[in-house]
């Protein structure tokens, strides 16, 4: 009796061991389909909200601007979508709405506020969008910024150089007179192409005239491949100079806007210009180069100033060039010239734009890459997708 | 008496016996279960990922050639031959393990293109099973009207 029941037991033990070993080695038999199936699904659920991203101009139809001049709202918007209002063609997004997914000084989106209003609960998402190819500089600005020097590498995300690259710098400096504080800017145009390497180099001297003293230089570089893809990076004299004021652009309306947490930030400070430069042609916005400066645009305390320039969105500015009389950032020399380049957003990170919740998870992630163009320049939009 | 003891213990052993057998039974059948779903599993179609491999480059073409045209330098590059212009565009356009082969046809389905505008070894294309065809008509440069058929091909390296 005590035998039977012994062997009952036992009969339960290795089935129950049988069963076990079955419901894991059988998923794992059909991992493959399952890894599939869940990146199929991973796949579509990626084409779709890229088309939301991409082809939808969200609700409102404007509110990458809406708020004008006013600090920028993420609760008034309803629906999420980049696609200029104005434009027909499919793939061209709206630079106010880009501006919006990574820090800007008037305001944007944070990751969670546009997960939800994606609709992505129970997934995380990363949205990239970068230049079409990768543009490593290295500038030298000496101390008496006279001679400039710098070296270009144009490669493909993958490391594959690119020869015959077109690359055009653009050397911008500030002249101020030693006595009479009167200033003025030059600009010096510089082409390249990049070798079978993918690298070009380049040195240029920069004179100043008798009595004058170069203030600050700003390298900008405009690389291209095929008249297509246009790259463009910024190299400047001096070490942080968004540190004197932010530059944005929102439709019609330049910005400029001071972090009030820096030191010497209430200080008052003059826009002596603002020029809108697209390598061909320069325009000037606003002009005011001798004494006497009068009132200070931005007054002690003040953190923002701003002006309308009608038509400035419909001409797709790629950069804009402020002059600004500010604080020298060495004690004891009085107030300077300097350089800032604009739009704030854009340029802050290389032309890279990017919004993710970290590194992706371990799991199954898909990605979907699609062509975009803003502010008339080629971007790549990447998508990538995954559970949480 | 002692027989009854002894046929008591005989049957008590056979008993056993078949608890045992019964056991090696069950395992046997478990066994079979087993291995019968794996051996199913060895021979069950994976669900292919060509149609869908192929419709995502089919798109990733059209968008890249759109984008050259919105930027109105297709027409230009096609018209004025400047074949190494349009590949270089393509290059740097396409995602970097995605190879193309590009043909321009005029309305009567002749080449036009001398140069191969390719991208990648043949083998790739040879060898690949998820080729992506995507046909683009751009209908004139400037002023004049004259139909011309691209056809870019797309694998994935």
């Amino acid at each position: 009796m005590t035998g039977e029941a012994y062997d009952h037991l036992m009969a339960v033990v290795v089935l129950g061991a049988i069963f076990t070993a079955t419901v894991f080695i059988v998923p794992s038999l059909s991992y493959v389909n399952l890894l599939y199936l869940e990146q199929q699904q991973l796949q579509n659920m990626a084409l779709s909200v890229m088309k939301t991203v991409l082809f939808d101009e969200g609700y409102p139809a404007n509110w990458g601007s809406m708020h004008g001049l006013n600090q920028f709202n993420p609760n008034d918007v309803k629906r999420f979508g980049l696609s200029l209002l104005s434009d027909p063609s499919l793939y061209v997004l709206d630079p106010d709405k880009v501006q919006r997914l990574a820090y800007n000084p008037m305001g944007n989106f944070s990751y969670s506020q546009v997960r939800d209003l994606l609709g992505l609960s129970g997934y995380d998402f990363s949205l990239v969008l970068r230049p079409q190819f990768n543009v490593d500089t290295d500038v030298i600005i000496p101390l008496d910024k006279k001679e400039i020097s710098f070296n270009v590498n144009v490669t493909r995300y993958g490391g594959q150089p690119i020869p015959n690259a077109i690359v055009c710098a653009t050397i911008v400096y500030a002249l101020m007179k030693v006595s009479g504080e009167a200033y003025s800017t030059g600009a010096i145009n510089m082409e390249n192409r990049t070798n079978s390497l993918g690298r070009c180099m380049g040195t240029q001297l920069i004179s100043a005239p008798p009595g004058s003293e170069i203030t600050d230089v700003a390298v900008i570089f405009r690389v291209t491949v095929a008249d297509r893809a246009t790259m463009v990076v910024c190299k400047q004299s001096r070490p942080n100079p968004n540190d004197a004021a932010k530059i944005s652009m929102v439709g019609d309306n330049l910005i400029a806007k001071i972090d009030t947490s820096l030191p010497g930030s209430m200080d008052a400070r003059w826009i002596c210009s603002i020029s809108m430069y697209n390598f061909e042609t320069s325009v000037n916005l606003y002009n005011r180069t001798a004494p006497p400066w009068g009132e200070a645009d931005l007054k002690k305390g003040q953190n923002m100033w701003n002006m309308a320039f009608p038509g400035l969105s419909q001409t797709e500015p790629s950069i804009l060039i402020f002059t600004i009389r500010t604080e020298s950032a060495d004690k004891g020399i009085g107030r300077t010239i300097v350089l800032l380049i604009g739009p704030f957003t854009l340029w802050t990170q290389g032309g890279v734009i990017s919004m993710s919740p970290g590194p992706v998870g371990s799991g199954a992630s898909v990605s979907v890459e699609r062509d975009v163009i803003i502010a008339g320049m080629a971007y790549i939009a990447e998508l990538r997708l995954w559970k949480t | 008496m002692e027989d009854l003891m002894t046929k008591a213990k005989r049957a008590k052993n056979q008993r056993s016996s078949k608890g045992q057998m019964r056991v090696i039974e069950a395992v046997m059948a478990s066994l079979i279960v087993v291995s019968a779903v794996a051996f199913l599993y060895l021979f069950a179609a994976t669900p292919s990922s060509q149609p869908q491999e192929t419709s995502e480059l089919e798109k990733i073409g059209h968008n890249v050639l759109h984008d050259i045209d919105e930027q109105r330098l297709l027409a230009r590059f096609v018209y004025r031959s400047e074949w190494a212009n349009l590949t270089s565009a393509l290059v740097v356009s396409l995602p970097t393990n995605v190879y193309f082969n590009l043909t321009v046809y005029d309305v009567n389905g002749n080449p036009i293109n001398h140069p191969l505008m390719q991208y990648g070894n043949q083998q790739v294309f040879d060898s690949s099973k998820a080729v992506a065809s995507v046909s683009y008509i751009v209908p004139g440069y400037q002023t004049s009207y004259s139909p011309r058929i691209l056809v870019l091909k797309l694998v994935r390296g």
